[in-house]
């Protein structure tokens, strides 16, 4: 194996496969944590109901935020006060301080996460405890997650985009310099797909109220979706060195998603919170994940198609392709998913939390546009159609704007 | 759905609460002689504190608490959490989330040497209450609100600056442009975040004010008809209501009314009135003092749910002649009488009103107890097995009203919706009438009791000077 040392090269190199370094692994991990435990914690609340700060839940959110902003805090340190002129260089300042731009938005969002939990304290003891799910100090929680998964993601971004070509040998790599990469290692562009899978994830769960299956058969849905989902499709695929970058963000949401449905099924729960209004034994699981990855195939084979030079134009038919596609596949398997078939572990449709019914409004459509008797109106759903065409349009141009700066990331 | 539907349905506009909303309760758990204080947690849903004390030589070894929600049956009450004991003998604590607006009944069951046994006490749950934000939380938010808001100007800056460059790259006139600009959008962002955030916050505080719960006030009238009271319910939701959850009777009344004379006037009534039509009570008046009166309408629904609603009457002099229509009031009155003033709360010394050769003794001690003495000191027997045998009505000076029976605050109304078969309480003492109201909750005012003794109802009415606390 070669020496330690770092060599730096910026081109003509051949492909070496190197390790990641060990900061990264850590945000993404934390990024990662936090996700799994905020799904957790959603579950608790529809199985149990009665938390308190310490649940295993909470744990894992909290323990991702610190992960992720105490291996930032390391990495700054360790830049503006031991740092080479190699590491300054590939770092953004910051009231003095040195290090890259992922590491600032960790620490940024593992300090708002500190500040929702007082916050968030006060805010039950004043207005009762989570009468919505979304309130300031959820929203203060919400946007210091969203801080992890951004600098894990600009992390990763950066590493894959620096240029250097250099070898580390292993384990030493944890206490080398922490910018010896090379860019085209499917270990950095796995950890980037992953933090982009990550962050789709958690825009699919802060709008779970708008993407119950039995509101797929309304406009308000697919509007919803149109205005989350492609910026974050988009974006990803644009900054990512895969063939089919979207289809892969897509897919990992999708597979989180499916662990936290097959894995949560597995544990017993009990209700301890007042009315029970539907008895359970085990932990609700979210609903079925949306199959974005059919929309995103076409987003890839859109901007594979169309390029990189007329991102207005790729923008019409990505908002456009996203709501058809979306519409194709929702649509259907929305009604299987609200049939007797899929009630079933590893569908587990019909599982509502303990609070929530029964009634057979659980395998209803709900919310649909037009008349009161259920019957929907299909002028109206068109219109509404129409509407999220434009919005997935504007949401895309956010995206390509995003992506291209995400492409040339390097600090 | 159902959850939404009683939030809505108990927003309505009306007067602060002037009730105390803690529940006040003492009955048998079996062998077991048991005190029950619910201190509501003012907001819904929210953590109530439930303190209990048992009085019984045996030892315990085990109190739980549960709650049954109004809305679902009682056997699908989720499982009974453990009280904890605290460092004073047969005293325990324990906690219980009141998730829904309405009422709850909270089981305590005790299980001992002596055997096992359970009480009900009902609870009205509704959010009455805002906290205001601490002051050093204050100012530790705005701290690290500050500290957010220019970290974040302060990134979207150098991402725009600097994420670009190649290592080792110095920024250059287009670089340092794109900073600036950086730096107006960062501004413009959090700008944004925090206008909108503040509105956000303003927006659902102002809705939780308005939806806060206030008792319905009643508006009362003399009427043509000779020495009638009509008392209508100021509540435009009240008659939809009142078809979803109908009134339930109490001891075999629809309401209770306490009219509350001021120190000049000193009279007293309690009536029972009935309901007359779309939120109208009407009720005989009795031969009271005329002048100014605090009005209080007691109801329980079907579900247990408990309302104290305020209003106020000018009595006029004269207002029941000599008719002979009159009809007869159905309830019972103090007209002056013996008011006995008390020094100091808590109470140190005998506090006596002397009523028709007998003594009502005010005793001093940690809850409101009386003692019924006949001339020769006798003790006075309490008539337990009759409806309304002992009744107390606490007014503060600050307007705050309490209507007691000897189990306490809640109605039975409201006891018969979770436990029917649950027992009422009796004093074991000969002569002696006692509440599970700490006086040291009381703030200074009047206490009225009226009991029946012997076939007689007897009254006495106590003043408590708040200077003392």
């Amino acid at each position: 194996m070669a020496a330690a040392t770092a060599s730096l090269q910026t081109t003509g190199s051949p492909r070496t496969t190197h390790h990641a370094p060990w900061h990264l692994y850590c945000v993404v991990l934390g990024s990662i944590s936090v996700i799994g435990g905020l799904i957790w914690d959603i579950s608790w609340h529809r199985s149990i109901g009665r938390d308190t700060f310490w649940t295993p839940a909470h744990l894992a959110i909290y323990f991702g935020g610190i992960l992720a902003g105490l291996s930032s805090g390391w990495l700054v340190l360790k830049t503006t006060f031991a740092g080479t002129s190699e590491e300054c260089g590939a770092s953004v300042p910051f009231w003095g301080f040195r290090g890259p731009l992922g590491a600032w938005v960790c620490i940024w969002g593992a300090f708002a996460m500190l500040t929702s939990a007082p916050f968030d304290n006060w805010w039950h003891d004043a207005y009762g405890l989570d009468v919505t799910i979304l309130s300031p100090p959820h929203a203060v929680l919400g946007m210091g997650i969203l801080g992890i998964q951004l600098g894990a993601l600009l992390m990763t971004l950066a590493a894959n985009n620096a240029g250097f070509r250099s070898q580390v040998s292993g384990v030493r790599g944890l206490f080398e310099k922490p910018w010896h990469l090379a860019p085209d290692t499917w270990h950095l562009q796995a950890l980037y797909l992953l933090a982009a899978g990550v962050l789709l994830t958690m825009h699919a769960v802060m709008t779970m109220e708008y993407n119950f299956t039995n509101q797929m058969h309304s406009a308000r849905f697919y509007q919803v979706a149109a205005v989350v989902f492609p910026a974050v499709l988009v974006a990803g695929a644009r900054a990512a060195k895969v063939r089919f970058p979207a289809t892969t963000i897509a897919a990992i949401y999708m597979g989180l998603m499916l662990v936290m449905i097959w894995l949560l099924q597995l544990f017993p729960a009990e209700p301890k919170l007042a009315p029970i209004t539907h008895p359970l034994s085990r932990m609700v699981p979210p609903h079925f994940p949306l199959l974005l990855v059919v929309p995103a195939l076409g987003i890839d084979l859109l901007m594979r198609w169309i390029g990189d030079r007329r991102d207005w134009r790729l923008s019409i038919l990505l908002g456009a392709g996203f709501v058809i596609l979306l519409l194709g596949s929702q649509w259907y398997f929305s009604e299987f998913l609200l049939s007797t078939l899929a009630r079933n572990p590893v569908f587990a449709a019909g599982q509502w939390g303990y609070n929530e019914g029964p009634g057979d409004w659980y395998y209803r459509f709900w919310a649909l546009d037009g008349f009161a008797d259920g019957d929907y109106s299909r002028v109206l759903l068109a219109r509404g159609l129409a509407v999220a065409v434009l919005i997935a349009t504007a949401s895309s141009r956010v995206g390509l704007w995003a992506g291209r700066w995400m492409a040339r990331v390097r600090r | 759905m159902t959850r939404i539907f009683a939030i809505g349905l108990l927003a309505v506009a009306g007067s602060p609460h002037l009730a105390d909303q803690d529940t006040y309760f003492q009955g048998r758990a079996g062998p077991y002689a048991v005190r029950v204080v619910v201190e509501t947690p003012g907001v819904i849903p929210g953590l109530a504190t439930i303190q209990i004390t048992i009085s019984n030589p045996d030892p315990v070894q085990q109190v739980t608490v549960q709650p049954l929600a109004w809305s679902v049956p009682a056997e699908q009450a989720p499982a009974a959490d453990l009280a904890k004991a605290t460092e004073n003998p047969g005293e325990y604590q324990a906690h219980l989330w009141l998730m829904i607006s309405g009422s709850y009944g909270v089981r305590v069951t005790i299980r001992g040497e002596a055997g096992a046994g359970a009480v009900t006490v009902p609870v009205s749950a509704v959010a009455y209450q805002r906290l205001d934000i601490p002051r050093p939380l204050a100012a530790a938010l705005l701290g690290l609100a500050t500290f957010l808001t220019l970290g974040l100007v302060t990134i979207v800056r150098s991402a725009a600056r600097a994420s670009t460059l190649a290592p080792g790259e110095a920024p250059d006139s287009r670089a340092r442009k794109r900073g600036w600009m950086g730096l107006v959008s960062g501004c413009v962002l959090v700008a944004a975040l925090l206008i909108g955030g503040r509105a956000w916050w303003s927006a659902v505080d102002s809705q939780y004010r308005q939806r806060l719960y206030r008792a319905p006030q009643v508006k009362a009238a003399i009427s043509d008809r000779p020495g009638i009271l009509t008392i209508a319910v100021q509540d435009s939701t009240w008659v939809q209501r009142r078809r979803r959850f109908p009134l339930a009777t109490d001891e075999g009344k629809m309401a209770h009314v306490f009219l509350i004379g001021d120190s000049a006037t000193g009279g007293f009534a309690h009536l029972h009135p009935f309901a007359a039509n779309g939120g109208t009570f009407e009720v005989a008046l009795p031969p009271l003092p005329s002048g100014h009166y605090r009005l209080f309408t007691e109801v329980t629904d079907s579900v247990g749910f408990t309302q104290i609603m305020p209003g106020t009457i000018d009595i006029p002099a004269a207002t029941r002649g000599t008719s002979r229509r009159a009809p007869v009031p159905d309830g019972f009155w103090l007209i002056g009488g013996e008011t006995s003033r008390c020094p100091a709360v808590p109470i140190t010394a005998l506090c006596r009103v002397v009523t028709d050769g007998s003594a009502i003794d005010l005793r001093p001690g940690p809850v409101l107890r009386f003692s019924l003495r006949n001339a020769r000191a006798e003790p006075l027997a309490v008539d337990w097995s009759s409806d309304e045998s002992a009744d107390a009505v606490l007014l503060e000076s600050g307007g705050r009203m309490t209507h007691l029976r000897p189990h306490g605050t809640p109605s039975r109304a409201a006891i018969a919706h979770f436990a029917p078969e649950q027992a009422g309480w009796r004093s074991d003492e000969p002569g002696e009438v006692d509440f599970p109201y700490p006086l040291s909750d009381f703030q200074g005012g009047r206490i009225w009791l009226l009991v029946r003794t012997g076939g007689k109802l007897m009254g006495a009415a106590f003043d408590i000077g708040a200077e003392g606390r």
